[in-house]
């Protein structure tokens, strides 16, 4: 598994969570809780900084105990450090910000099992530095919360007239009540997928995207 | 060498790095939680209170919680304010539909502060405009400002709901109760028992010829729970049953000598609240109860003045049933007697 040594600068490992391998347009991961908060642009913010809290902090650990755990038990020392951390995040956010946990629910602690994370692990922290994987986790992290706020910026002024609960449509036009629920959710997500093909198409930048938590082994 | 190497790398390392993780991330989370969990608490606290800290905003959101030592019944909650500007008690009584609860915010000398009628399953039109933003409930409220002791529909100017007899019925019990828990709390004045019936009093005002003195007798007529005679045969007390919607509907007919009905007391049952539990809630029995002194033999729903409980068709019924139950056995008794 020779893996491509490319001398990345430290600003292009931001700048690919964003763009080119958006983990959420482009990797296709962690769809299901972008399908559940994406109703609010306050409740998307909140989910992508809090998944972004714990793709820094996970990516950095792992990165850090890379030479140490053995590929035997990779999975559960994976799973163990990401839990531990998506528990403190949960009980920060319980004491010091109440709403968003009544408006996150169980999608919160299911930022466990976000495949963005787990996902980077394996691809990115296992293999390089501390440091880079940082860079990778904010990078990563801002991709999503970038893809959240779009699809929820969509959803929410649609189907309640509201961003970030300022009022943008006037009261009297009727809203779109069906975006704020699940198939509008879909149907949000099929169509921003379908606009970033197409730029891909124009772009010349088309990747191929793979159904599911697949874990890329190599480059 | 090599091979404890090999043993090291495939069996305990595995083990020891997932353990030392494992715990690793157990203390951390264990210092997190330490940190947080007075912070949660005390959110959950804020939240609870936030409805009681609208009803007193004097207290300023703190409330010691009391409800614990509380005895008078019908009380959901009883809080004081920990500046002691005064209380906070939530307390509920038997509606049309099920409870009424309302909050009592008093100063410290038990006078009435505002009350605030909370969400109940009353019916829509009546009971529900307690609560429902309709001017009816503030109304109401209103007039209850600057009372204490005790309230009484219809009198102070405390006029209730008008056409919802019932819920405001309930909503005056409601108040009364936490009047009682502020006497209790505030000035350690056990509270007064709700007048359970006192059956041995009925029986004794209904036939006074009796002295008092009554005798237990053993029947074999059906349905009869227990039944009485005056040891000077100036009259017999019967409790009978009927079979009503939820289970036995008890009855307690007393009679004079002659089997003529002098008192007729409808027992507690399991009917459902708003229909056969009206018979001893307190709330309307009353006529029907009277309607069916002065007869004798037997009675009739919906005959000779005897019309039972309106909208409880089938617990009125029972209840005639019982009342004949208790006539069939006055005719063993007097029988007996005549022997």
């Amino acid at each position: 598994m020779a893996a491509k040594t490319e001398n990345k600068s430290k600003m292009s490992i931001v700048t690919n969570g964003l763009v080119k391998e958006n983990p959420t347009l482009r990797l296709v991961l962690g769809t299901c809780p972008t399908l559940a908060v994406t109703t609010a642009v306050s409740n998307a913010l909140g989910m992508g900084i809090a998944a972004a809290l714990v793709l820094i902090c996970s990516n950095m650990a792992i990165s850090a105990m890379r030479k140490v755990i053995p590929n035997k038990v990779h999975l559960p020392c994976y799973i163990v450090i990401i839990a531990g951390f998506v528990s403190v995040v949960q009980m920060l956010v319980k004491a010091y910000a109440e709403d968003l946990d009544t408006a996150l629910g169980v999608y919160l602690p299911l930022i466990v099992v976000n495949c963005i994370i787990l996902g980077r692990a394996e691809m990115f922290a296992c293999k390089n530095t501390v440091l880079d994987s940082a860079l990778d986790g904010l990078g990563m992290g801002a991709g999503f919360t970038l893809a959240l706020v779009a699809m929820a910026t969509v959803r929410e002024i649609l189907g309640a007239g509201t961003w970030l609960g300022f009022t943008v449509i006037p009261e009297s036009i009727p809203r779109f009540s069906l975006m704020t629920s699940a198939p509008g959710g879909f149907m949000t997500f099929g169509l921003l997928m379908a606009l970033v093909v197409w730029v891909e198409n124009r772009t010349n930048n088309k990747i191929e995207r793979k159904i599911g938590c697949a874990v890329e082994k190599g480059e | 060498m090599s091979k404890n190497n090999e043993t090291w790398n495939e069996l305990v390392k595995p083990v020891v790095v997932l353990t030392v993780i494992c715990l690793v991330t157990s203390a951390l989370l264990a210092v997190t939680n330490g940190l947080t969990a007075p912070v949660i608490a005390a959110n959950k606290e804020a939240k609870a209170n936030a409805v009681y800290a609208a009803a007193l905003p004097e207290a300023e959101g703190q409330f010691d919680d009391l409800t614990e030592q509380v005895t008078t019944e019908n009380i959901v909650a009883a809080k004081k304010a920990s500046n002691g500007s005064g209380w906070c008690i939530q307390a509920t009584g038997k509606g049309f539909g099920g409870d009424v609860p309302v909050i009592v915010a008093m100063d410290n000398d038990g006078v009435i502060l505002n009350v605030s009628f909370m969400q109940n399953e009353e019916s829509a039109g009546f009971g529900k405009r307690l609560w429902d933003g309709s001017e009816d409930g503030p109304k109401f409220a209103e007039s209850l400002v600057g009372k204490s002791g005790s309230v009484a529909l219809h009198e102070d100017g405390v006029d209730g709901v008008s056409g919802a007899t019932i819920s405001s019925t309930a909503a005056v019990k409601a108040i009364n109760s936490a009047l009682n828990c502020y006497n209790e709390l505030a000035n350690g004045v056990a509270p007064a028992e709700e007048p359970k019936m006192d059956t041995d009093a009925l029986i004794a005002e209904a036939l006074p010829e009796a002295d008092g003195a009554f005798e237990d007798v053993t029947v074999t007529t059906a349905n009869i729970t227990a039944a009485k005679k005056a040891a000077n045969g100036a009259g017999y007390a019967v409790t009978a049953t009927g079979k009503g919607f939820g289970g036995d509907v008890p009855v307690l007919v007393v009679m004079d000598g002659e089997g003529v009905i002098r008192k007729v007391a409808f027992l507690e049952n399991g009917e459902t609240a708003g229909y056969g539990a009206r018979l001893w809630d307190g709330t309307d029995a009353e006529p029907f109860a009277a309607s069916l002194e002065g007869k004798s033999g037997s009675v009739t729903l919906h005959k000779d003045g005897v019309d039972g409980l309106s909208g409880a068709t089938l617990s009125s019924t029972a209840a005639v049933e019982a009342v004949n139950h208790a006539l069939e056995c006055f005719d063993e008794l007097n029988a007996k007697e005549a022997a």
